[in-house]
């Protein structure tokens, strides 16, 4: 399991778990001994302005610790591999598929018919990266491996009726 | 009316609906029909996803050809056909009840949208199952022109088939626009663009400006805002469909991938909204009236419905963050992750006005109630999964991991669809002048398929954090077991969904179904059941129950019979008691049959 896509569930959960334990006090707060307390609803009406910037701070935080990430920002390393890889309904065609360990690899990555998604597995089958590959367009990605052996690639991509079957793979080797 | 319903009897103040130029019998029948219509699109919907999920779980396995065609029509016939098309019938209800008359151009416009759904929904099912077209309900551009198991005219029916779906919200826009535009609203200026903005919520803001003799509902805010992004949106995708029924045609005329994929999610994200905000409408209209007081809201609701509407109709790149060609293209999708924030905000805020609504009041637990009360927790659950999908770093590990589809069955079907439950339960007596025929098994319809949904939503999130890819007709070995731990849940769904439709038959009554599907309303039509209800609804379930009985000589005795068993005794309930039993009969005996190992040679 990849440990960003674990870290960011562990999250949801946390704050999913936070909603139910809201919502349960909402709804319980309707039984008749709960809503004989006084209640103004005014009150909540005027607390809707602090609850909007509320939001705000949130989503501005996430955005501030979350943007910066994205995966076409690794910039181009000195000694790096090229590899071009091409799609076709419903198989990888790669210009080799030997690749070493902690040397950059720049995938080119380009579509003869349809599009079709690269998606990268490492040897453990864990989900490393993926990107789309369009037809007439070059898109690039730079991956770094740490760990050798074989790497199952993946459509991610609905691109026909031969989707589920096209799959490719690559060998990544010790330096 | 003069029934007294269930929901009367709770002392909750129900409004009569606003009368115009137009009968109300006839607005009546009209968002019935959209109800029954939309109820049976749900049916053959929901039974080709179950198709789908047994078949990745291999319990009995179908081809490729015919899983990406399932899933083709699955996705439309749920998504739009049902969910889209009952709260567009649901809108004309609720604004009716706020004391806007649907009438003139807005009465026009809702006929026209229901005409052109179903000449859609009719389309799009003989293109996929009829003529073999899977190229998925999103069928991105050129996938349709390089299918190889369907023909190229049936792309450009199938295109013509959305296109009709797109005019029917072309008629949907417009005819809400028309009906706020009205003198129902209460707008003070003649002008369009001062009412517009009343309708907006702009009053709310700006009260002097946009100056109205009643506070504005609060319904009509979402149902403003959709009806302007939906024909912003709608437009590229119409030329897009135009294109691909000339392409179609002939083939040297093509469109640049990366142009079309942007047209097609130009609409593709805001017709999500085409579902959420009619709920929202539903939501701001039913829990006051169960709370027994206004919506706890103030002017911040105005500002959060203005974001929305700016927001929403251009934030369909984040469903692109994964092509990255190109600087031009980095920029829009680092652009997409704050504007996608944005359109979060009228959400976060309605479920505070919501929830507060709720807060230490007389409410009103009703079943209509019930299902929004978990809707509204089942918001809050999936829209913090589209708050993850809309951060980049995210979506790049979770973009078509069988994670999404957790993510939007959970919306979907578990909050959007609860609402439409819940608007079926409150409006379906005031529109057939009939109570429910049972509150009981509205309540275990509720926990069916918030039991069902859940268990059935979270195997998909635990494939898709394993990395598991969606749209795979068979998927890697390693993510097979979570697929049958799903199934159990599946078929509690199933059963929640007959228990709902036999609940809905025995109350609306047979009549009722023909006169939402097409028989002539008079002005003093109440639509009321008659002596032989369900009878013919009752035949058609025996003749399913037959038809599965005869599937246990094809494969897998032990799925079809029980299916068979199940839609056998649910005829005999209905009025066919006679049919329904030898439906169950046939179901037992051809069991044993097929498990003696007789099949028929295929």
């Amino acid at each position: 399991m990849n440990r960003l896509m674990l870290d960011y569930n562990v999250l949801y959960i946390v704050l999913v778990v936070a909603g139910l334990v809201f919502f349960a006090a909402i709804f319980l707060s309707t039984r008749p001994a709960q809503r004989a307390k006084p209640a103004s609803v005014e009150r909540w009406m005027g607390r809707e302005v602090a609850w909007f910037a509320i939001v705000i701070v949130i989503l501005l935080g996430s955005l501030a610790a979350t943007i910066g990430h994205t995966p076409w920002n690794a910039s181009a390393k000195a000694g790096r591999q090229l590899v071009t890889v091409t799609a076709l309904q419903y198989g990888f065609k790669f210009s080799t598929t030997t690749m070493h360990v902690d040397r950059q690899v720049e995938f080119h990555l380009k579509s003869l018919d349809v599009n079709h998604g690269f998606a990268v597995f490492d040897p453990s089958g864990t989900f490393v990266a993926q990107a789309q590959m369009v037809p007439g367009y070059d898109t690039t990605l730079r991956l770094t491996f740490t760990k050798p052996g074989k790497y199952v690639v993946r459509c991610f991509e609905y691109c026909g009726i031969g989707h589920a079957a096209m799959v490719g793979a690559f060998r990544v080797v010790g330096a | 009316m003069t029934v007294t319903t269930y929901e009367e009897s709770c002392g909750l103040e129900i409004p009569e609906p606003a009368t115009g130029t137009t009968d109300l019998a006839k607005v009546r029948a009209l968002t019935l029909r959209y109800l029954v219509v939309s109820t049976i699109l749900f049916a053959a919907g929901g039974l080709l996803g179950v198709l789908l999920r047994q078949s990745q779980a291999d319990l009995d396995r179908i081809s490729p050809n015919l899983w990406y065609e399932v899933m083709t029509a699955h996705g439309l016939a749920t998504f739009v056909g049902w969910a889209a098309f009952a709260l567009m019938g649901v809108t004309w209800w609720v604004l009716a009840e706020c004391g806007l008359p649907i009438q003139g151009w807005g009465w026009r416009f809702a006929v026209a949208c229901f005409w052109t759904m179903t000449v859609g929904a009719t389309g799009v099912v003989v293109t996929t199952l009829g003529m073999g077209f899977a190229g998925s309900w999103v069928f991105l551009y050129p996938l349709p022109f390089h299918g190889g198991s369907w023909s190229l005219r049936a792309t450009g029916i199938f295109s013509l088939a959305i296109l009709s779906v797109g005019l029917s919200i072309f008629a949907y826009c417009f005819g809400v626009i028309a009906v706020v535009l009205g003198d129902g609203l209460g707008a003070r200026s003649r002008r369009w663009n001062n009412r517009l903005g009343c309708a907006l919520g702009f009053g709310y803001i700006w009260p002097k400006r946009f100056a109205t003799e009643r506070p504005v509902p609060f319904p009509v805010l979402p149902l403003t805002v959709i009806a302007i992004d939906m024909i912003i949106a709608t437009i590229p995708l119409a030329v897009l469909l135009v294109e691909m029924v000339i392409q179609s045609l002939w083939s040297g005329v093509t469109v640049d991938p990366v142009l079309a994929k942007s047209m097609l999610w130009w609409f593709g994200h805001p017709v999500v909204y085409l579902l959420l905000f009619p709920a929202v409408a539903v939501y701001y209209h039913l829990i006051p009236r169960y709370a027994k007081r206004p919506l706890v809201a103030g002017h911040i609701i105005g500002i959060g419905w203005l974001i929305g509407v700016c927001a929403n109709v251009v934030i369909g790149a984040h469903h692109m963050y994964l092509d990255f060609p190109n600087t031009f293209q980095q920029t829009v999708n680092i652009g997409m992750q704050p504007l996608t924030y944005a359109v979060t905000i009228p959400s976060a805020l309605s479920l505070y006005s919501l929830s507060f609504t709720i807060y230490r009041s007389d409410f009103q637990w009703t079943p209509a109630a019930r299902f929004l009360a978990v809707g509204m927790v089942s918001w809050l659950v999936a829209g913090l999964q589209g708050v993850g999908l809309a951060t980049i770093q995210f979506d790049a590990l979770a973009h078509n991991t069988l994670w999404v589809v957790g993510h939007f069955h959970n919306m979907a079907l578990l909050n959007i669809g609860l609402v439409v439950f819940a608007s079926v339960y409150a409006f379906v007596p005031r529109l057939t002048g009939r109570d429910w025929h049972s509150r009981r098994l509205a309540d275990w319809h509720l926990v069916l398929t918030v039991v069902g949904g859940y268990g059935s939503v979270v195997p998909w999130m635990l494939q898709g954090l394993e990395g598991a890819p969606r749209r795979w007709a068979v998927l890697p070995q390693k993510y097979e077991s979570l697929s049958q731990v799903a199934l159990p849940f599946v078929l509690l769904i199933v059963i929640g969904q007959a228990i709902f439709f036999y609940n809905l038959a025995r109350t609306i009554g047979w009549r009722s179904v023909s006169v939402s599907l097409g028989a002539r309303v008079h002005a003093d039509d109440t639509v009321n059941p008659t002596e032989r209800p369900t009878e013919a609804l009752g035949a058609v379930l025996a003749a399913t129950g037959v038809a599965f009985a005869l599937l246990c000589l094809a494969s897998k005795p032990l799925v079809w019979a029980p299916l068979g068993i199940l839609a056998g005794y649910t005829a005999t309930t209905l009025g066919t008691r006679r049919q329904g039993w030898w439906a169950v009969l046939a179901a037992a005996v051809l069991m044993l049959v097929g498990l003696a190992g007789f099949r028929v040679p295929s």
